[in-house]
């Protein structure tokens, strides 16, 4: 076996380096912990932070029960409240340590940090803020290993002995031992942005297959606006909002009022709260067939003045900042519409996990997107939901959570030893792609795919039959998984993200079957009320045998401080 | 193709495109000491490349390398 592959230990293995996995072994390594990080892309420049908006969102002590009362309500009594909790006030002690590493937040002259109100704190220097958290994990002893695919999960005696994987570009397998392990790769976002196209699930469906059991699957689907050319997003449309219009020339915020949001006291505004309230509002005018939405700054230089400014104050660092874009296209948007449109991202990942990023299987942690909605921390919305600056802080603070707590008990316990004959015979199933001459090309299973999962109508605006009809789509592509052919090391990649986005979607569609009410991103044409007599619950999914297994628990309202 | 141009007159050779790509299209042509563009159907244009390069030898264009199916 040895010969076969490269044998690795190590007490705490950290899949994937996005800010939740850097966290997570900055965190592990404090406690005296081995870390290693394994990477499919290159670590620092990977993860969705890097083209983010930037903004983490501290909440001190003072003001952590509006903010929780106000996620709550609007994650609609569906969140785990002890979560919610956990998250919000761990916020500013995590955001002000990590201040500490490195200058990337912005600081007034006596040195304080400069807040943008009410509760967020914006990088100012994008491009220092991964690598300064890599730089500070290598100090403290972590080691990485970047272009290594993790492609599966290995168990020894009930717990999560380490992982399987291969090197993306030389096919060499890789055999990690490890006494804990942090899934830190996010959700499943089917290569759908031009920003957020790295994660495929893998964590989701790696978790899933030893075992563990998802929460809020139902809620993964996250739409965003942007403009028609780039399918990037634009997270400042906020600063112009009286600009845009229907294809009619009907402006949008006279005709959806909530569209002019109204800030609660004390919460940031911004983040996906006030995306879904747009995507909903731009869906309607164009399903009524007056579309298409446009962003009409012409004759308003004033305001595209506004729309630029904004822009680089926030995204200066971001290569899909608006300015730049439009420059590249060479549009003026003073003297041209630009067209605006819906296009999918979804974010969350639906692992679940208790207060310190432990899955319900031993040895097995998840951090950051991968467990947004699986922590339940956000209730019954999508994982980019909610106020501005949420998505960031989640991860910086389950990262944290998950490392000293995946650290800790990786001190107390004795190196795993796996069965190699296990490995090996998971290695012919990794690699059995690349034996096949003619087969299903992976290219053409993933736009399979992103053709059942893209559709507003299949995964946002949901009915029976859409879903049923969507599922019966996402099983025959399912069907010929175990005919993908490889040409390399990777495209045997490729194979293996179409398999976890299979997964992912039939996880979205089973889980949005099986919840016959309207709640968060639930949204069911065919039941279009809140349930709260029914539906105070939450579906958890489990592998049993071959099958998915789903159920229903109740959410413990009656113990929460909030209740509808 | 989505990476329209790599510069050989000012890529020096130093790699950083290739590092940075998330999504393996570029590799490095060891024996001529410069990228090129191996997996043009995997751009995804987030422009890491084209920020990252020193000396501004890349262009990408703003399409991606496979067209992505409808949303509404």
């Amino acid at each position: 076996m040895s010969e076969l592959a490269k044998v690795l230990s190590t007490d705490v293995l950290v899949i994937g380096g996005g800010i939740a996995g850097l966290c997570a072994a900055n965190k592990a390594a404090d406690q005296g912990a081995e870390v290693l990080i394994v990477e499919k892309g290159n670590t620092p420049w990977t993860g969705q932070a890097p083209s983010s908006g930037g903004a983490f969102n501290a909440v001190p002590p003072e003001g952590v029960e509006a903010q929780v009362k106000f996620m709550i309500k609007e994650g609609e009594y569906l969140n785990d409240q002890d979560w919610t909790y956990t998250y919000t006030k761990d916020s500013h002690p995590v955001i002000f340590e990590m201040a500490q590493w490195g200058d990337f937040f912005p600081r007034d002259i006596s040195g304080e940090i400069v807040y943008t109100p009410p509760l967020l704190i914006r990088l100012y220097r994008t491009e220092l803020f991964q690598p300064t958290l890599l730089r500070r994990a290598l100090e403290k002893g972590a080691k990485v290993l970047n272009r290594v695919y993790v492609a599966d999960l290995l168990k020894q005696d009930g717990r999560v002995a380490g992982a399987i994987g291969f090197h993306y570009r030389t096919g060499e397998f890789y055999v990690i031992q490890s006494k804990a392990t942090i899934i830190a790769c996010g959700g499943a976002n089917y290569k759908a942005r031009t920003l957020f196209h790295t994660n495929c699930g893998e964590g989701v469906a790696m978790a899933y297959n030893v075992g563990a059991e998802l929460r809020n699957a139902e809620f993964a689907n996250t739409y965003m606006l942007s403009n028609k050319y780039t399918c990037a997003d634009d997270r400042a449309a906020d600063s112009v909002r009286q600009a845009y219009e229907n294809a009619l020339g009907e402006s949008m915020v006279q005709k959806y009022p909530e569209l002019d949001p109204v800030r609660e006291p004390g919460i940031p505004g911004g983040g996906g709260l006030v995306f879904r309230r747009w995507v909903r509002a731009m869906y309607k005018e164009i399903d009524a067939g007056r579309g298409p939405i446009y962003l009409n700054l012409t004759g308003q230089p004033d305001l595209a003045q506004m729309r630029y400014q904004a822009n680089i104050i926030t995204h200066q660092n971001r290569t899909h900042g608006y300015v730049r874009m439009m420059q590249k296209l060479g549009i003026d948007v003073t003297k041209q519409k630009v067209e605006w449109t819906i296009v999918p991202e979804f974010h969350g990942g639906p692992i679940r996990v208790d207060l310190n990023c432990e899955t319900t299987v031993r040895g097995l942690y998840a951090t950051g997107d991968a467990c947004q909605n699986g922590s339940a921390y956000e209730g019954a919305l999508e994982g980019c939901a909610l106020p501005g600056g949420v998505p960031l802080a989640f991860a910086a603070v389950t990262g944290f959570r998950s490392g000293v707590a995946a650290g800790k008990a990786a001190s107390s316990l004795p190196k795993p030893e796996f069965n190699m004959a296990d490995a090996e015979k998971m290695k012919r199933e990794i690699y059995a792609p690349l034996g096949a001459k003619e087969g299903y090309n992976p290219y053409d299973a993933i736009r399979e795919i992103q053709e059942i999962v893209f559709p507003f109508k299949n995964s946002y605006i949901k009915r029976k039959d859409r879903l049923e009809s969507a599922l019966g789509r996402i099983e025959k592509v399912k069907a010929k998984l175990p005919t993908l052919a490889a040409k390399d090391s990777h495209e045997l990649v490729r194979c293996h993200e179409a398999k976890a986005m299979v997964l992912n979607a039939e996880t979205l569609y089973r889980a949005s079957l099986m919840r016959t009410e309207t709640r968060g991103t639930n949204v069911r044409e065919d039941y279009p009320d809140r349930d709260d007599q029914n539906w105070l619950k939450w579906v958890i999914l489990r592998k049993e045998g071959e099958g998915m297994k789903l159920w229903t628990e109740p959410v413990p309202i009656e113990k929460y401080k909030h209740k509808p | 193709m989505v990476v329209k141009r790599i510069s050989e007159d000012l890529c020096f050779g130093c790699g950083l495109c290739v590092d940075v790509c998330t999504e393996d299209v570029l590799r490095f042509d060891e024996a001529k000491k410069k990228p090129y563009v191996k997996y043009p159907r995997d751009c995804v244009a987030c422009l890491f490349c084209e920020a990252g390069c020193p000396v501004g030898a890349i262009e990408v264009e703003l399409t991606r390398g496979r067209k992505m199916p409808e949303v509404l």
